[in-house]
Formats: structure tokens, C-alpha cells, sequence
């Protein structure tokens, strides 16, 4: 008998009421509730906002504008399970528009040779690099942070069928990264 | 492979320049959130653009000949130095180092900083502001602002060129014996959705807040606030230990404007896109010409009661007679409003054809969907 899986389940559910509370408080214009809540989804933005961007600086740019935004616009949540979609779907909107800002001034090529400078997580980000940039950030919300096919498809705007494409053809490519044929 | 997969999902270390800037955001939202700057509708620190270096623009006469000033002043004239003569010549007739403004009463705050409108430049597209902070003992402070790390950000970040710029801002004040002393300065009752600031640090230690936005007045007279806020050198800093101001400050707008308008040639929808352009009208002041694109979706989003979502990624770049993007400006962004949609951009153009092409592009995987050409309508 699995005694793990009940108890993981229910303090799964104790941190979702956590999590509803501090939105709640949040929402209520409630700092101290606010950066609580945040700082809970500091690691999910990161891997989110590197898997675009490719470097530490740009990433922690977007983050704090996200931060910022979600706090003027917290009181347009309707409900707090959709939290960190909404929270991903802000922050994927300020890495694209850094992106554009960073595409203007300097060659894309020259652009990502700043990520070589980080001394972070380098291996995930070498993986990523691996990646064409459109497969990165569906196989980042799959493997790294559990969303559904569908859920990808609402949060980047995309068919369901583009996400499956997109999840296929890099896992073909990281395949080819880590050495291993296609399974 | 799956075990390789799994490096997605595996715990990460956060690197310390996010922990900073996130607790950064943190402390501006403690700021924000008091009564006083949400009555003002204060959105200070939006968009963080890279410094302009320092330009000297001040000349003094000595026994006949004009010599550049010791201590050199930025002038805002100076970001219109690539541009056309025309241009930098508007620029000129609309520089005001006049601007009328209140003084700062706070004795708390002027114990450490002083802070003016030292110059501005309003267009009816655009506004400039320099704000000048200047510390009351130069001599022991260097001031940086709030939002920048001192341990992390360099001293270009500001402005300051050569080694000095290479070296941490806590580096740089102690290769002169000197503490930090962190300021802010922003601009509240602006309408535009952004603001965008840039600094610079004088060699007098001045430093300049410039701060640009979208006009979106469009009065002659602009009366806006400048909050200002000091956080004292102390050990353990709290959010109540901030000395938080404003003064109001009053710009005259005297740019001329034109407005033109174009209808686009056909209704469809932009080839490869489900996007149906409405309209296309431009705003042409002094300095900057206001692009509006008007759109709205057909297919599964036109029967949607009102747009809750847009395409993030597709644009509209305007095409020269060669077929080549014409460069934008800076500034403008996309806004829903029911079930229309408008895009604006901002360009330096002279003169406005007859007929505009303009191309759709997914700026993230940079696919070029179809063209679209509007008709000037006289």
C-alpha cells in the first residue's frame, strides 16, 4: 500500500488553500501577501522567462515587470485556481517584448552569446539551447512545469495541434543533443 | 531520455540578479501601495532604458573663446543629435529649460537631495522630462537610483564611460571615499501606459532622471506631479524609513499637428492571419509621427462579445518604395477596447505618400504573413 500518494495529495490541497489565501490577501492590496504569494513562483518564472530569453539579466527584467503587473492588475483575477496561468501568461508577454526591444538593436546571433556570460543552471540552459526557440518554451511548460497540451495552447495563443507538433519535433532535437535516437 | 527530460523539471538555483531585481519590484510595490502615490496614479518605473552618455552641451566664454564647461551638462537636445536637421531644429524650438514648477518643501527630504525639472521637450506625440537630483553633500554621496543594484549594476548603467563606468556602483564610491545615497524620480498623472526612464550621472554627481512617454493628453497645457523619493543611508532599511514627495510641474505644448487618414485598398483579411484592418491613421507632429492601425479579428474571435486577448506576436511594419521595413520609434503598444483592436507605433518620417503598404510579421519567429496597402483619404 502507497501510504506517499494520499499524504503528498493532501498537502498538495493544504498549499492550494495557502495559495487561495494569499491571493485573496493579495488581491486586497496586501504587499507583505503579495510577495509571500510570488516568491512561491519565482523558480516557475524563471525556468519560464529563461526558456525565451537565454540569459539571466533579460530574464530577471521580465520578471520584475511581471511582478509589477500583476500587482496593478491583480483585481482583474477572477479566479484564483487560474492564478498561475494568468501569472505565466503576463510573464511570456514581457519576455516576447524584450525580445523585440533586444531584436532591434542587436543581431539575434550576437544576442545570445551574452547567455555564455551566466554562471546559473548552466546545464539546463545548454539543453534549451539545443532547442529551436519555438520548441523551447512548449517542451519548458511540459517537462518543467507540468501544464497540458492544451494548457500550453491557451497560454502561448497556439492550435493544440501546433503545441503537439512543436513538443515532437524538440524532443527530437534534444534527442539528438543527449546522443539517443528517436524512442 | 526521459530521465534527460527530467533536467527541465529539476530544482533550479535562482541566480542572484533575479533575487535583486524581484526584491526590487517588491519594495516599488510597497512604495506604490501607499494612499497618497495610488490617489496620484503613480506608474514610476516601467520600462528601463539603457543611459545615454553624457554630452556636453554647456559652453562658457573665457577672454573671447569659447571653451567647453569643467563640468559638463547633459542637455536633452543631445538625443536629437542622428537626426535630421529638420527635426533637431523642432526639437530646439520646443526645448524648455524654463518649466515652470513648484519648489520641494519637505525638510526631511531636502536634508539629503534636491530635486527640479531641469528641462523638458513636449511635442503633441511626445514628452521628454529631465528631472535633476543633486545630492546636499556631494562631497560624501554619490547617488544612484532606487532601482539599481549596487552590488550589481556598473556605473555605465549610468552614463559614466571608460574604467570608471567597468566598476560596481558600490566600487565606484568607495574608489572615491563616498556612500551611496539612493534617489528616485518619476512622472504621475501621465496618461500614457508606460514610462521609460533613462539616467545619467554628471561629474558633479548630479543625476538625471529622463523621462520619456506617449503624449496622451493632447492639451496644450500639461500639468503633471514629479514624486520624488530618498531612501536614507541607514543600515536596515525599511519601507518607513523612505522620505517620499512631489512638486507639480506645468509643460506647454506648441508643437503643430496634422492628422491623415488612410483606408485600406481591401477588406479581407491580411493574408495568413485572421486580421481585418479597419482603418490607418497617422498623427504628424514636430518630432514623431503617430501610426494607428485599427483592426479586428474574423474567424473563431468574431463571435466573441468583447476581446479579452490579442495576437502577441503579429505586427505591422510599414514598407518603403523598395519593399524594405521602415524603422520605428520608440514607444506605442496594442490596445483592445470591445471588439476593436488598435496598434500604434511610432516613426520619423517627412512626408506621407499616397499609398502605404504595410506587412504582418510574427516578430518572434519572424514569419511574414501578407501585405495590406491603405489610401490617403483627402
Amino acid at each position: 500500500m502507497n501510504l506517499a500518494s494520499p499524504m503528498r495529495a493532501g498537502v498538495i490541497e493544504m498549499k492550494e488553500k495557502k495559495n487561495v489565501k494569499l491571493i485573496e490577501k493579495a488581491k486586497g492590496r496586501d504587499p507583505d501577501a503579495f510577495t509571500s504569494l510570488m516568491q512561491l513562483y519565482m523558480k516557475d518564472m524563471y525556468r519560464t522567462a529563461i526558456a525565451i530569453l537565454m540569459n539571466d539579466e533579460d530574464a530577471a527584467d521580465a520578471i520584475q515587470e511581471t511582478l509589477l503587473v500583476c500587482w496593478e492588475k491583480l483585481d482583474t483575477l477572477r479566479k484564483p485556481k487560474y492564478f498561475k496561468t494568468w501569472l505565466i501568461r503576463i510573464l511570456i508577454h514581457n519576455c516576447y517584448r524584450i525580445r523585440r526591444q533586444r531584436e532591434r538593436l542587436v543581431d539575434w546571433s550576437e544576442y545570445k552569446e551574452q547567455a555564455v556570460k551566466d554562471v546559473y543552471n548552466l546545464e539546463l540552459k545548454e539543453a534549451l539551447a539545443a532547442l529551436d526557440q519555438k520548441y523551447r518554451i512548449p517542451i519548458m511548460l511540459f517537462y518543467g512545469q507540468g501544464y497540458k497540451i492544451a494548457e500550453i495552447a491557451e497560454l502561448l495563443h497556439l492550435p493544440k495541434s501546433t503545441v503537439q507538433t512543436r513538443l515532437a519535433r524538440g524532443r527530437e532535437q534534444l534527442g539528438k543533443y543527449f546522443g539517443i535516437e528517436k524512442e | 531520455m526521459a530521465q534527460k527530460r527530467n533536467m527541465f523539471a529539476e530544482d533550479i538555483e535562482l541566480p542572484e540578479i533575479v533575487m535583486q531585481k524581484a526584491n526590487g519590484a517588491f519594495a516599488e510595490i510597497r512604495m506604490e501601495g501607499t494612499d497618497e502615490m495610488k490617489k496620484n496614479n503613480v506608474r514610476m518605473f516601467r520600462v528601463r532604458k539603457a543611459a545615454v552618455a553624457a554630452a556636453v552641451c554647456g559652453l562658457i566664454a573665457i577672454g573671447g573663446a569659447s571653451v567647453y564647461a569643467a563640468t559638463s551638462h547633459f542637455s536633452l537636445l543631445s538625443l536629437f543629435r542622428g537626426e535630421t536637421e529638420q527635426t533637431r531644429h523642432s526639437a530646439e524650438q520646443l526645448f524648455d529649460d524654463k518649466v515652470e514648477q513648484e519648489r520641494i518643501v519637505d525638510k526631511k527630504q531636502t536634508k539629503w537631495a534636491n530635486f527640479k525639472v531641469r528641462e523638458a521637450i513636449c511635442d503633441n506625440n511626445h514628452v521628454i522630462v529631465n528631472v535633476a537630483a543633486t545630492a546636499v553633500e556631494p562631497e560624501k554621496y554619490v547617488l544612484i537610483p532606487s532601482f539599481m543594484e549596487e552590488k550589481f549594476d556598473s556605473m555605465s548603467s549610468i552614463g559614466v564611460k571608460g574604467e570608471d563606468g567597468k566598476l560596481s556602483m558600490s566600487d565606484y564610491a568607495d574608489k572615491r571615499g563616498k556612500k551611496i545615497l539612493k534617489v528616485n524620480a518619476g512622472v504621475s498623472q501621465c496618461k500614457a501606459g508606460s514610462q521609460s526612464i533613462r539616467n545619467v550621472l554628471e561629474p558633479d554627481g548630479t543625476l538625471l532622471f529622463i523621462i520619456e512617454f506617449d503624449n496622451k493628453e493632447k492639451n496644450k497645457t500639461l500639468d503633471y506631479s514629479c514624486i520624488t523619493v530618498v531612501t536614507p543611508p541607514i543600515e536596515n532599511v525599511t519601507d518607513d524609513d523612505l522620505i517620499r514627495d512631489k512638486f507639480n510641474f506645468t509643460l506647454v505644448e506648441r508643437s503643430k499637428s496634422e492628422k491623415i487618414r488612410y483606408v485600406p485598398l481591401s477588406k479581407d483579411k491580411v493574408e495568413g492571419t485572421d486580421l481585418i484592418i479597419d482603418d490607418v491613421s497617422f498623427n504628424k507632429s514636430d518630432l514623431t509621427t503617430e501610426c494607428t492601425i485599427k483592426y479586428h479579428y474574423a474567424g473563431e474571435k468574431s463571435a466573441w462579445k468583447e476581446y479579452k486577448t490579442k495576437d502577441l506576436d503579429i505586427m505591422f511594419f510599414m514598407l518603403d518604395d523598395h519593399g524594405k521595413i521602415v524603422e520605428t520609434d520608440e514607444g506605442g503598444g496594442i490596445e483592445l477596447d470591445g471588439m476593436k483592436v488598435t496598434g500604434t507605433s511610432y516613426y520619423k518620417l517627412s512626408d506621407l505618400p499616397e499609398n502605404i503598404t504595410f506587412m504582418a510579421k510574427d516578430v518572434c519567429e519572424k514569419k511574414i504573413y501578407g501585405k495590406f496597402t491603405v489610401k490617403r483619404v483627402d
